[in-house]
């Protein structure tokens, strides 16, 4: 069914719609879900509470694209899950994710200029905007998805070394970019 | 910055962002086969005999030796340009007739790099040969970073000066290093930059397979841009 007969059916409100979102988008949910949390049952959980944000929020919402929608809210209600439970936790691709990420953040104790979020987000964009469309995919399914690199490297058509050797560098660049800035939060 | 501000800012990139990732798909990874097939014709350029490697944690320099008995030496590096491309540009992918004119019979996949910017003037190729991933610049300005922080040792193929280096990236959360091998030479007015990259433990392979791809392409000689006007 195309995005906008489910918007459609939101707008009517028939739950129908709430069905038409698991079966076009349940499975890839599950898996950005999973990727974050490491657990089968607790991201079940986020991916219906997603779909009952997007009832909430449908109308008067119309969201397009519904896909990248329905991502964010997923992805912003696991990592709430994530943080919220870190104990019960055991490793998973977003702690992997980070643990790779973590080098080429400014240090937490050099404070130069404060940031809001918004802003942080503004010059990560900034930066995105800087790489080859291939790269920016490659940075966001590794750290926007968690995905692992063996998924990456498929998607995108190269080999799993290229792809481990691209994010290196990325990294690299992201670690100058933040620093050119002054960006410390 | 902590990694839970950093995922937290990042979640709120616009959902453009998000779309493209979740829609790219690259060109299919079904060329298992070449990696094989170039693997095999490596044995017959490598000789054991000559090799200066001195392991991961020492030696500074690497060579491989052709089929031809020229030797192509890498030297250790800090860090690499890479092939992606900078700047604002457009490629256009080469037709089966572009690339038999300009690369022969040679396994290149490539596509023309073009100036974004009115008049649009050719700047040169990017593609692979084989695995081994490379740019050709044929205009002045350069498409790639290609600063080398090493010693450079330049090594004569074929009459052609050859800069070449090697890396090793950090290790991965599972503890996985890749090496890095990486070419630079001028043919005509065409400057070259070529890399391939393995797991650090085949890196004589990813060493090996590289040197033959520059030979190859020199061997080729200078790209004809006759059809590119």
């Amino acid at each position: 069914m195309e995005d906008e007969e489910i918007i459609a059916l939101l707008y009517a409100r028939s739950e129908q719609a709430l069905h038409e979102l698991d079966i076009k988008y349940g499975k890839i949910l599950h898996q950005l879900s999973y990727n974050i949390l490491g657990n089968a049952q607790d991201a079940e959980e986020c991916v219906n509470d997603t779909y009952l944000a997007a009832w909430n929020a449908i109308p008067p919402a119309h969201p397009d694209p519904l896909q990248a929608y329905l991502f964010k809210i997923l992805r912003n209600l696991s990592l709430k899950a994530y943080y919220h439970s870190r104990a019960a936790k055991r490793k998973c691709a977003y702690d992997v994710a980070m643990q790779e990420v973590e080098g080429c953040l400014p240090s937490p104790d050099l404070v130069e200029a404060q940031l809001d979020a918004r802003e942080l987000t503004r010059t990560l964009e900034a930066f995105l905007d800087t790489l080859s469309a291939e790269n920016r995919v490659i940075f966001l399914r590794r750290y926007w998805f968690s995905d692992s690199i063996g998924d990456i490297a498929r998607r995108v058509g190269i080999s799993e070394n290229l792809t481990a050797v691209r994010l290196t560098r990325i990294r690299k660049q992201l670690k100058q970019y933040l620093s050119q800035r002054e960006v410390y939060v | 910055m902590n990694t839970r501000q950093f995922s937290q800012a990042l979640g709120q990139i616009d959902e453009r962002y998000i779309e493209e990732a979740t829609r790219y798909r690259g060109k299919a990874a079904g060329r298992g086969w070449l990696r094989w097939a170039a693997v095999a014709a490596c044995a017959a350029v490598l000789l054991a005999a000559g090799l200066m490697w001195g392991g991961l944690t020492g030696g500074r320099a690497d060579t491989a030796t052709l089929d031809n008995g020229t030797q192509i030496t890498f030297s250790r590096a800090q860090a690499i340009g890479g092939t992606q491309i900078d700047g604002d540009v457009v490629t256009q992918a080469l037709t089966q007739e572009e690339t038999a004119a300009l690369f022969g019979t040679l396994p290149v996949t490539a596509s023309a790099v073009y100036s974004a910017a009115e008049p649009q003037t050719l700047l040169g190729f990017q593609g692979t040969l084989g695995e081994v991933q490379m740019v050709i610049a044929v205009a002045e300005e350069a498409l790639v970073d290609t600063q080398i922080a090493a010693e450079q040792t330049v090594s004569q193929v074929d009459g052609i000066a050859v800069s070449a280096g090697y890396f090793l990236t950090d290790a991965n959360s599972r503890g996985e290093r890749s090496a890095v091998y990486f070419a630079a030479f001028t043919i005509g007015g065409s400057r070259v930059y070529m890399e391939y990259s393995l797991d650090a433990e085949a890196r004589e392979t990813a060493k090996n397979i590289l040197a033959q791809a520059v030979q190859q392409l020199i061997a080729n000689g200078e790209p004809d841009l006759s059809a590119f006007g």
